[in-house]
C-alpha cells in the first residue's frame, strides 16, 4: 500500500511539472503571436509565397568587400548569390551543399531554393589554382546565409 | 596472465597506430550546426519567465518545502522474473556496447580518415558525449551498462578466476584516500580540452589512439586498485555520467535483489552529503565546459579568433612563441577553457561565501556550503545542454545511420542504409527555439526548487533557509541568463583544425 501511495504522489508531481511546462509553452505561443516578430512572420508567410532574391557579393583579399556578410532570406525563397572574387577560389555553401569554382573577376552564381531554415556558412575551401594552391589562413567562413522560418 | 597479454596487445596496437600516417585534415568541419539564434521575443520571454518564476518558487515552495516524498523511491522491477529479464537485457547491451567499441577503434585505425565517413568521430562526439550525457540525465545511469572498459575488465576477471580458482586478477592495492576523485577531475579537463580544442578531435586515427591510450590507463588502474575502486575515483566517464544521472528519474541501487528504483527527477541532487571538494570542483568544471562550448561559437569568441588571424606578421605570437596560426587559435582556446573553469569556481565559491555570511558561522563555511549546494546548479547546465544540442542531436546525429552500414568508409553497405542522406531540416528552428526556451526555464525552476529543498533540510529554520537563498538565486539567474544569451547569439565558427 505504501508503495502505491508513493507512486501516486510521484505521478501527481510529474503531472504538475508537465502541466507547468504546457502552461509555459502556451504563454510563450501567446506572447509570440502578439509580438511584432510573430506578426511579421505571419504576414510574410502569406504575402510572398516564393520570391527570387538576388544578392551581389564581392570578395577581395579573402573577405567580403562589397555586399552583406550575413544574407537574410525567408524560407521558400529562391536565392541567387552572385560572387565576384579577386583570386581563383572554390566556394561551398554548407548545409545546402552547393559548390562553385570561381575564376578571378568572373562573376559566379550560387543558386539554391531556401527550403530548410537555419544559418549556413559560405566558405572558400581553396584559393588559387593547380600547383600554386595557397594554404588557407584560418577556417573562417566568407559569409553566412540565414534562412528564417516563415 | 590474460591482463598482461591484453596490455601488451594494447601497447603493440598503440605503437602500430602511431606509425600510421594521418590523412590530411578535412575542410568539412565535423560537428557543424546550422541553428538560427533564438529571436529577441523568445529571449525576452525566457528572461522574464526565469525571473518571475524564481520568486514564485521562492514564495510558494518555501511554505510547503518539506516534501518527504521528494526522497521517496519505488522499485521498478518488483518480481524476481522481471529482474532476471532486466539483467539479461543488460548483458546483451553490454555485449553490443563492447562490439561497438571495438568497431569504433578498428574503424579509426584502419578506416578512411575523412571525419564524416568514419564511424568513430560521430560515435565519440555525438553518441558518446552528447547522446549518452543527455540520456544519463533524462533516464538513468546508462553508462553503468554501456561502459566497455568495465565490461571487458569484468570479463577478464571471470576468465582469470576460471583459470586460477581462488586467485584474483587485480592486485588490490589500497587506493590513496587523499587522491579522491582528483584523477577524474584531471582527466575530465583533458577530455574537455580534446572536445573543444584538440586538432585530432575529428581525425579518426588520433581519436582511436586516444581511446587505446585511455583503455590502457583504465585497465592498469583497475588492475592495480580493483575495478570498482577505479571506476568510482578515476574512470572519468563513469563519474561524469553519474553526475548527470543524479538528475534522472531512474536509479540503480547496485544491489542484485531490488534492482532499479523510480524517483522524482532531480531527487538525486538532494542527497549530497559526502560530496568532496574534488567532486565539487569536477561538477563546476563540467558546468563550465558545457557553457564554454557554446561561448566558443559566439561572435564574442570569434573576435578573439579574428584578432589572432589578423595579427601582424611581426606579432609576438609568431616571433617569440613561434606558433602556427592554428596553434595560436588553439592556445587561446586552451587558456580560455582553463580561465573559464577558474572563473566558474571563483564565482560559485563567492556566492557560497555570501551564503555563509548571511546564515552565520553555525552552518559551516564557504566550502561546506559549496559542497552541499553544488548539485543544485546541475539542472541549469542540463537544460543548456538540451537547448544547445537538441537540433544537432537529431539533425547531425542522423549521420550515424549511413555510417552503421559503412563504418570504415570503404563503400560497404552492411545493413542497407549506406545511401541514407541526413535530413538537416528534421528539427526546424521554430521547434528548436521552443524546446530550448522550455528547457531553460524548466531547468531553472528545478534548480531553484532543489536549492530550496537543500536549504530547508540543511538549515531546518525557514528564515535562515530563505535568507541563504538570496546569493544562490542571484547566481542562478545570472547563470540562466548566460545560457539564454549564448542561445541568442548567431553561431560563428572558425576552425583551427584546418
Amino acid at each position: 500500500m505504501q508503495a502505491t501511495k508513493i507512486y501516486l504522489r510521484i505521478a501527481l508531481l510529474w503531472s504538475r511539472v508537465s502541466i507547468g511546462a504546457i502552461i509555459l509553452l502556451g504563454l510563450l505561443t501567446l506572447a509570440l503571436s502578439n509580438s511584432s516578430f510573430g506578426a511579421s512572420l505571419g504576414a510574410s508567410a502569406y504575402a510572398q509565397s516564393s520570391q527570387v532574391r538576388q544578392f551581389a557579393v564581392a570578395i577581395q583579399k579573402r573577405k567580403v568587400a562589397a555586399g552583406a556578410d550575413v544574407i537574410r532570406v525567408t524560407q521558400g525563397d529562391s536565392v541567387q548569390i552572385v560572387l565576384t572574387v579577386d583570386e581563383a577560389a572554390e566556394v561551398h555553401l554548407h548545409g545546402y551543399d552547393v559548390s562553385l569554382s570561381l575564376q578571378p573577376n568572373v562573376p559566379g552564381k550560387v543558386e539554391f531554393n531556401a527550403k530548410i531554415a537555419g544559418r549556413f556558412p559560405l566558405e572558400a575551401h581553396r584559393y588559387g589554382t593547380g600547383e600554386q594552391t595557397s594554404h588557407q589562413r584560418g577556417g573562417r567562413p566568407l559569409l553566412y546565409v540565414e534562412v528564417h522560418p516563415r | 596472465m590474460p591482463a598482461r597479454l591484453i596490455l601488451r596487445l594494447i601497447a603493440l596496437l598503440a605503437l602500430v597506430s602511431v606509425s600510421l600516417p594521418a590523412g590530411p585534415a578535412q575542410a568539412h568541419g565535423f560537428g557543424q550546426r546550422y541553428d538560427l539564434p533564438i529571436p529577441l521575443s523568445f529571449y525576452i520571454f525566457g528572461a522574464g519567465a526565469t525571473v518571475a518564476l524564481s520568486f514564485i518558487v521562492a514564495a510558494v515552495f518555501l511554505r510547503s518545502a518539506h516534501l518527504p516524498h521528494a526522497f521517496a523511491q519505488v522499485p521498478l522491477l518488483r518480481t524476481p522474473r522481471s529482474r532476471r529479464w532486466a539483467s539479461g537485457i543488460a548483458l546483451i547491451v553490454r555485449v553490443i556496447a563492447v562490439g561497438y567499441f571495438v568497431l569504433m577503434i578498428a574503424a579509426g585505425l584502419f578506416g578512411v580518415q575523412t571525419p564524416l565517413r568514419n564511424i568513430i568521430v560521430a560515435s565519440v562526439w555525438i553518441v558518446g558525449w552528447v547522446a549518452i550525457s543527455l540520456l544519463s540525465a533524462l533516464s538513468g545511469d546508462v553508462w553503468r551498462v554501456l561502459n566497455p572498459w568495465d565490461t571487458l575488465f569484468a570479463a577478464a576477471e571471470r576468465i582469470y578466476a576460471g583459470l586460477r580458482p581462488g586467485r584474483f586478477l587485480t592486485l588490490g592495492l589500497r587506493y590513496p584516500a587523499g587522491l579522491d576523485v582528483w584523477p577524474a577531475l584531471v582527466l575530465f579537463v583533458g577530455f574537455a580540452w580534446m572536445e573543444l580544442v584538440w586538432a585530432g578531435r575529428d581525425v579518426p586515427a588520433r581519436l582511436a589512439e586516444a581511446m587505446l591510450l585511455y583503455s590502457g590507463l583504465t585497465w592498469l588502474g583497475m588492475l592495480l586498485f580493483g575495478r570498482k575502486t577505479w571506476r568510482e575515483h578515476a574512470e572519468v566517464f563513469s563519474i561524469v555520467f553519474r553526475i548527470f544521472a543524479r538528475f534522472a528519474p531512474v536509479v540503480s541501487t547496485g544491489r542484485r535483489d531490488d534492482g532499479l528504483m523510480l524517483r522524482l527527477p532531480a531527487a538525486g541532487l538532494l542527497k549530497n552529503h559526502g560530496t568532496s571538494s574534488a567532486l565539487m570542483l569536477l561538477v563546476i568544471a563540467l558546468l563550465a565546459t558545457v557553457t564554454f562550448d557554446g561561448i566558443l561559437e559566439t561572435p564574442l569568441w570569434a573576435r578573439v579568433d579574428v584578432a589572432i588571424i589578423d595579427a601582424p606578421d611581426d606579432s609576438v605570437l609568431w616571433t617569440a612563441f613561434n606558433l602556427s596560426e592554428a596553434g595560436a587559435l588553439r592556445l587561446a582556446r586552451t587558456v580560455g577553457l582553463v580561465l573559464f573553469i577558474a572563473l566558474f569556481s571563483v564565482v560559485y565559491l563567492s556566492a557560497c561565501k555570501a551564503m555563509a555570511a548571511v546564515t552565520g558561522s553555525k552552518w559551516g563555511g564557504t566550502f561546506v556550503l559549496g559542497r552541499r549546494f553544488v548539485f543544485s546548479l546541475l539542472p541549469i547546465s542540463i537544460a543548456y545542454h538540451i537547448a544547445h544540442y537538441f537540433s544537432y542531436l537529431f539533425n547531425g546525429g542522423q549521420i550515424i545511420i549511413p555510417l552503421l552500414s559503412d563504418p570504415f568508409g570503404f563503400g560497404w553497405d552492411l545493413i542497407g542504409t549506406a545511401a541514407y542522406r541526413p535530413d538537416i531540416g528534421l528539427v526546424e528552428p521554430l521547434l528548436q527555439w521552443y524546446v530550448a526556451i522550455t528547457a531553460i526555464v524548466v531547468g531553472h525552476v528545478i534548480a531553484v526548487w532543489v536549492a530550496h529543498l537543500i536549504a530547508m533540510t540543511e538549515f531546518g529554520d525557514r528564515t535562515i533557509a530563505l535568507r541563504s537563498q538570496g546569493p544562490l538565486l542571484v547566481l542562478m539567474v545570472c547563470y540562466t541568463m548566460l545560457s539564454l544569451w549564448i542561445l541568442s547569439q548567431p553561431i560563428v565558427e572558425t576552425n583551427p583544425g584546418s
